[in-house]
């Protein structure tokens, strides 16, 4: 069997989210975050179930748990990610923007020609 | 606090627990931080291990009497790698390089033979850093249980105590 479970804790530390404990069990990872929960006061905790299927090279993530307070933080949970997201559309839109152009100059010049 | 039974019946947890109550703001705690006196019976299922030269250079700092290698009289000092397979030792130390390169708690559950029987066990390995963030030493762990050979598909768990 190439796949393999992780459920990793993790606690938000100002703009970043850090690994507390990687455990192969769920129920012992859930039970991680409720300690971590009641240590680190008003820090929002999550609990990421990563499924990794090597023979694909293929890693899946989803949360399986989410403290109260991510919830109440929700845009600022999920603004790791967001970021990127962004950047990334913005990046798409500006090579298929310079694309664009090079092709109409291309068709220009052949015109001219 | 070291959380006793009573408050905490899984073993690996009160060493998760501790171990993040320690740590508190840094990346990770100190050796020195840890009162072993805490630990009550627990200690005796923990072993130290030193990194100062590296993985592959790790030697046993500390061991439990539970953990310690049939034959191995002297078990501080001795290298890591030389643990004998099959032992609870070997099986502690699975994971040691996942821990030390990620630098967080690991714990990974399954099935090993032990002294010719099926046992059913669970690990945690802790890293720990003299300067709060390059690995230092390791604190380990282990509880298990033997089962018959026909409830092995059953999972470890997160429960039992330690043997």
């Amino acid at each position: 069997m190439t796949v393999t479970v992780a459920y990793e804790v993790r606690v938000q530390r100002g703009a970043q989210w850090r690994v507390e404990g990687i455990f192969d069990d769920e129920i012992l990872a859930l039970a991680a975050a409720r300690k971590v929960e009641a240590r680190v006061g008003r820090r929002p905790v999550v609990v990421i179930q990563e499924i990794y299927d090597a023979a694909r090279n293929h890693l899946k993530s989803r949360s399986v748990y989410r403290s109260e307070r991510t919830r109440l933080h929700e845009p600022a949970a999920t603004e790791s990610r967001r970021p990127d997201d962004a950047r990334f559309a913005r990046r798409s839109r500006s090579a298929l923007l310079a694309v664009t152009l090079i092709a109409a100059a291309g068709v220009i010049a052949i015109l001219h020609a | 606090m070291y959380q006793t039974e009573d408050e905490e019946r899984r073993f690996v947890l009160r060493l998760f627990d501790y171990w993040h109550l320690l740590r508190a703001e840094r990346c990770l705690p100190r050796l020195g931080d840890f009162t072993f006196n805490d630990f009550g019976k627990d200690a005796a299922s923990c072993l130290v291990l030193d990194l100062r030269d590296g993985l592959a250079k790790a030697t046993v700092l500390r061991i439990g009497m539970r953990l310690k290698p049939d034959g191995w009289e002297q078990a501080e000092g001795r290298l890591a790698a030389d643990g004998p397979q099959g032992s609870l030792m070997f099986e502690l130390l699975r994971h040691l390089p996942e821990a030390v390169e990620r630098k967080v708690p690991v714990s990974k559950g399954g099935e090993f033979i032990l002294r010719g029987r099926p046992a059913l066990g669970r690990t945690i390995l802790l890293p720990l850093a003299d300067d709060g963030y390059s690995v230092s030493h390791v604190l380990g762990g282990i509880n298990f249980k033997f089962v018959q050979p026909a409830a092995q598909s059953v999972a470890a768990g997160s429960g039992g105590t330690a043997a």
